[in-house]
């Protein structure tokens, strides 16, 4: 017996006696000592007395569902670390347990030493979120939440997921358009994770160096001297943060595929303890189009996809892009010490107006340049390098607005190319209702490029 | 010599961890399962068409049993038997069931057998 162990309860649920009798006899040998239910009711009478920090639980019960009674403990006691147990082929509904919360998930039979480790990593996961109250911890949690703001009934749904899936240990995979956030909501499932702790270690598998790469995740290959300590080993404890893991070659997918199966980093000086690592991974597109090209493993996507989180982009919540923009604007106004205090509602209806294709670093981007360009205090449309949005016209204006099909080589005849070019450069800074990086882009050239070639046509006209 | 009806080595190891006590529940637990689907089986054909809610539960708990002992073709008429949903005719559902009780009491005759660890 190690009472170190027995001091914090276990609450086992299994209506089958000849199982609970075993599973009892295996966590006891092991020095854990549970209280036991056969029935949902007395597991809700047992969970209201006791107040056990961990649960196994099977999901199949005779008077009712074990999913049911988990979301009840969980609303109850979140802090609760509960193992749900299942046959094998209805892994299906443990990864739906997984998903609403369930700390891990045991498959049967049950084999003895991985239900034992599941009960010891439940345990030690409960007492770090109960014991830490780290301040950075909170700090850090704040300032993620600042950044994740959720007027939005879709951004609301979000952080639901995100506090359901940071009691898990499974892996969670986050697909969202360029700029959507993806990597502050991994921060935020880790910080708010029992892992808070321990590193988040970030590794963008799109670089195109390989044997960077390999030396970076693995610690291994020709680079491996330069780059020290794989992401792999310095991760444990903590999380692996995987951008676009679709990227990896073949070879290096193979290997962390591996490293998942096995627990062993494969580093050569590494410990041979497993590697005890969450990974959560992200990308724009839905990882079984990179399935479909011939860019991921099947395999690697099972062991990656298990908890999905989707963030939507910028334009699909515009609720949110208010309080968004006025603390972007407070983080870069203390970066670059201007004081600028508010965005006028104009100014944020020219923001509300906007496409926001490259989401939320398009916006801070947006909003950095008006105010490095400017002093404030308050932000004001003209400050803001944006199109005004064109006005809806009626169907009689759309006809008569609608462009004269021409022959362009006879409307270009006897111009000269200068000409032509600046006609080109003029419509589309018309269009651009007169910003000249809009313009820039639509035209695919750089911005000075037209502040030089139009201050050229001043001296000519001169 | 029949083939054995379950991993042998695993049900020893079982009985040595729970000892006898464990190997009686055993046998009682599938014996309550039998038992179960037995009662479902001679119900009124009114009362019974399809897997009703207690019969899946009866299998389920009788699967959960027999990978824990490695009773693979118990496991797999368990499988067969849970599969064939709500919307199964009666004369279908008690085929099945069957198959699975006939299985049920070969692995129950085989750890009747198992030697008492106490003895």
């Amino acid at each position: 017996m190690k009472p170190g162990k027995a001091k914090l309860g276990l609450m086992l649920v299994e209506d089958t006696p000849s199982l609970q009798m075993l599973y009892r006899t295996v966590l006891r040998k092991a020095g854990f000592d549970p209280i036991c239910a056969s029935t949902g009711a007395e597991a809700q009478q047992l969970f209201a007395t006791e107040r056990p920090p961990v649960v196994l639980l099977d999901l199949v019960l005779p008077d009712c569902d074990g999913l049911t009674l988990m979301t009840e403990m969980l609303t109850e006691a979140p802090e609760t670390r509960v193992i749900v147990i299942t046959a094998n082929g209805s892994v299906a509904k443990a990864v739906q347990a997984t998903r609403k919360g369930a700390f891990d998930f045991l498959v049967k039979p049950l084999g003895d030493l991985r239900m034992i480790g599941a009960v010891a990593n439940a345990m030690t996961e409960y007492q770090a979120i109960t014991q830490r109250g780290g301040k950075g911890i909170s700090r850090a949690l704040k300032s993620r939440h600042d950044a994740f703001v959720a007027r939005s009934d879709v951004m609301q749904q979000v952080n639901t997921v995100i506090a359901a899936v940071a009691r898990s240990n499974a892996p969670v995979f986050i697909i969202g358009p360029s700029g959507s956030g993806k990597a502050a909501c991994a921060e935020m499932i880790h910080l708010r994770s029992s892992r808070a702790t321990k590193p988040l270690i970030q590794v963008d598998c799109g670089l195109p160096d390989a044997l960077a790469l390999e030396a970076i995740l693995f610690g291994t290959g020709a680079q491996s001297d330069i780059t020290g300590q794989s992401a792999i080993e310095r991760a444990r404890g903590g999380t692996l943060f995987l951008r676009n893991p679709h990227k990896l070659t073949p070879q290096l997918q193979g290997r962390l595929l591996s490293v998942l199966n096995t627990g062993q980093s494969g580093e050569a000086h590494s410990s041979a303890a497993p590697v005890d690592i969450r990974i959560i991974s992200a990308a724009r597109q839905d990882p079984l189009d990179a399935i479909r090209a011939g860019e991921l493993e099947e395999a690697l996507y099972y062991r990656l996809f298990v908890l999905p989180l989707t963030l939507p982009p910028l334009h699909a919540r515009p609720e949110d892009l208010p309080a968004i923009a006025e603390q972007f604007l407070g983080e870069i106004a203390q970066q670059e010490g201007k004081p600028f205090r508010r965005i006028t509602p104009e100014a944020l209806v020219l923001l509300q107006s906007q496409p926001w294709e490259g989401n939320l670093h398009e916006l801070r981007n947006v909003l950095r340049q008006a105010v490095v360009l400017h002093e404030g205090p308050d932000l004001t449309p003209g400050m803001l390098p944006l199109a005004p949005k064109a006005p809806q016209l009626t169907a009689t204006q759309a006809v008569q607005a609608a462009p004269v099909m021409l022959d362009l080589d006879s409307a270009l005849s006897g111009m000269t190319m200068a000409e032509i070019e600046a006609r080109a450069i003029r419509a589309a800074i018309a269009r651009n209702g007169g910003s000249i990086p809009r313009a820039a882009q639509e035209l695919d050239i750089a911005p000075s490029t037209i502040y030089r070639k139009r201050d050229d046509w001043e001296k000519t006209t001169h | 010599m029949f083939p054995s009806r379950l991993d042998t080595a695993v049900l020893a190891s079982l009985v040595e961890m729970g000892g006898e006590e464990l190997r009686l529940q055993l046998l009682a637990d599938l014996r309550a399962c039998e038992d179960g689907l037995k009662t479902l089986c001679c119900l009124s054909p009114e009362t019974a068409t399809g897997t009703t809610p207690q019969t899946a539960h009866l299998l389920h708990t009788l699967r959960g049993i027999a990978m824990t002992i490695g009773a693979a073709t118990l496991v797999q008429s368990c499988i067969e038997a849970e599969n064939l949903g709500h919307a199964v005719g009666r004369a279908a559902l008690v085929q099945s069931l069957v198959a699975v009780l006939q299985e049920c009491a070969l692995v129950r005759a085989q750890i009747e057998q198992c030697p008492d660890v106490n003895a």
